[in-house]
């Protein structure tokens, strides 16, 4: 083996101590004859002793840690009730409890309209709309064993008297809530989905929307086949609530940009009295003080509206449901509605 | 395949031991990927969280930090494909995360000339990495910093392992250049 040989091929496996014992040995052959070359070696491996101090490990935020080993916490947590839940209402209902727990970090499904079998099969959508046909008739069963519940467990910790007298009226202002309130009045009174209703369909108790090829989604709606996969191309929740389970219809969804550029999404929902409305925002909210504690879900009685404020921990998302309805119909509408999200 | 734990506290427990103790090795791949502190903060997350999603993957007796990082460079690149997480960039030399002395070699040293000694050196090889082409970075930090074999650098990169080799040499041997370029420049010795 000559220098050329030994620095061309095998300098560098040599100092990061990677050579197979037949290299190993050509190489410390070549080296016990070759000064020039075991100046190399020394040279080659103190670059590497420089680069590994001068570009070494960063400490990770003790802020990030911290919320990191909460949300473990919180998932591990959350599967343990959640495998006892399902198991629980797999009994009541008939159902085989076979579905894996729900996951903080939710599937992101991708799917084609086209090949609708394909789809089915292999998309979890699909699998929910499977269910949710096989279910229609369980779920205002459903629907009401957990409102009793949740009206027992209320009514257990003291907020009997919960309804549209406010339990426990916000006085404070708090800038995330006005807007939400704001959004609410204007979107409840004219709603205009650049996801337009009349692109969705109820295939199989799921919705499916063709987005409209207009701003604000021309670069983005080609290859899309539902509202949540734009909202997801906008790097928004792709989760749609769906609030048919409490009775509620999809009036449409909508994206828009705030005036800082950040994309936000509304979904909008009417029931004949009533309208909900989802905000999707891509900010770091924290919960403000006052609220009650349903999951991930904080609830707040707020200026004469229902606010559910759900913060995601991946990726600083923040989804703001307001209504005019009471506290306890939001919860339920929640609760219904979260049913389809555990499914998916 | 690792052995699916009976419950979630154990399953929470295993990975607390097994892949936590390489966050900072993830977050400091993450912030070269992602150029801020921000996205890498999103992308070290969403990493951890899509591991601990399928840690029952894992097979055990592998190295649990090339894993994590395998997946999180499929996370940036799902992420990047699917929009706008920022082309790589140089780090920052101010980061205010940036852990260990680096003015004293591993504290032994209190000589003025090798403390000026290696400031300089600190400044131009950081400053030559970050002039690497990304292929060639990729590798060689991947070796030198995350201290992975070329086989789990091959698997990290979905690149063959003569290709992962050949990198690592290439990526030395461009910062050997850069820095005796530094070293002859004039005016640029020195502190």
């Amino acid at each position: 083996m000559n220098c050329d040989e030994y620095v061309d091929g095998l300098l560098s496996a040599h100092a990061d101590g990677q050579l197979s014992e037949s290299e190993r040995r050509l190489a410390d052959e070549h080296l016990r004859g070759c000064p020039q070359c075991r100046l190399q070696l020394a040279e080659e491996q103190a670059l590497k002793a420089s680069i590994r101090r001068h570009a070494g490990m960063i400490k990770t935020p003790g802020d990030v840690r911290l919320r990191i080993r909460a949300a473990l916490g919180e998932i591990s947590e959350r599967r343990r009730r959640h495998v006892g839940a399902l198991a629980t209402m797999a009994r009541s209902l008939g159902k085989p409890a076979s579905r894996p727990p729900v996951s903080l970090v939710r599937p992101r499904v991708v799917s084609k309209p086209g090949n609708s079998a394909a789809y089915r099969a292999g998309s979890a959508r699909g699998w929910l709309a499977t269910q949710v046909t096989r279910a229609q008739y369980l779920a205002p069963l459903a629907v009401v064993v957990i409102t009793v519940a949740i009206a027992t467990v209320l009514s257990t910790i003291g907020f009997r008297s919960m309804s549209r007298q406010v339990i426990s009226q916000n006085q404070e202002s708090i800038p995330a809530f006005d807007f939400a309130v704001d959004r609410f009045n204007q979107l409840s009174q004219e709603f205009t989905p650049n996801v337009p209703p009349e692109a969705f369909s109820r295939e199989g108790g799921a919705y499916f929307a063709w987005v409209e090829d207009t701003n604000p989604l021309r670069h983005v709606s080609a290859e899309l086949p539902d509202i949540s996969v734009s909202y997801e191309k906008m790097q928004m929740p792709p989760e749609f609530c769906d609030f048919a389970q409490a009775g509620y219809e999809l009036t449409g969804g909508r994206v828009d940009r705030l005036p800082d550029g950040e994309p936000v999404t509304y979904t909008l929902y009417r029931n004949g009295t009533e309208s909900l409305l989802s905000i999707g925002l891509k900010q770091r909210l924290s919960a403000p003080h006052g609220g009650y504690w349903f999951g991930n879900h904080a609830m707040y009685s707020y200026q004469g509206y229902s606010i559910c404020l759900t913060i995601y921990p991946v990726g600083h998302f923040a989804s703001i449901i307001v209504t005019h309805g009471t506290m306890v119909e939001l919860l339920s509408d929640v609760a219904a509605s979260e049913i389809g999200l555990q499914d998916r | 395949m690792g052995s699916k734990p009976a419950n979630s506290a154990m399953m929470r427990q295993r990975f607390e031991t097994v892949a936590l103790p390489h966050l900072d090795a993830v977050y400091t791949a993450a912030l070269r990927l992602a150029g801020n502190p921000d996205d890498a903060k999103d992308l070290l997350q969403d990493t951890i969280f899509r591991a601990y999603r399928f840690f029952d993957q894992f097979a055990p007796d592998t190295n649990c930090r090339a894993w994590l990082l395998t997946i999180l460079y499929n996370n940036f690149r799902n992420a990047r494909r699917r929009s706008s997480l920022c082309p790589v960039t140089p780090l920052a030399d101010d980061s205010p995360e940036k852990a260990g002395p680096p003015l004293l070699l591993d504290g032994r040293s209190c000589d003025p000339e090798e403390i000026v000694a290696q400031r300089w050196l600190g400044r131009h090889l950081e400053a030559a990495i970050n002039a690497l082409p990304l292929e060639f970075r990729e590798p060689l930090l991947l070796v030198d910093v995350q201290e992975l074999s070329y086989q789990e650098v091959a698997q990290v990169l979905s690149i063959p392992l003569g290709t992962a080799k050949s990198r690592v040499s290439r990526a030395r041997s461009l910062l050997r250049a850069a820095l005796r370029g530094a070293i002859y420049q004039p005016g640029k010795t020195g502190t």
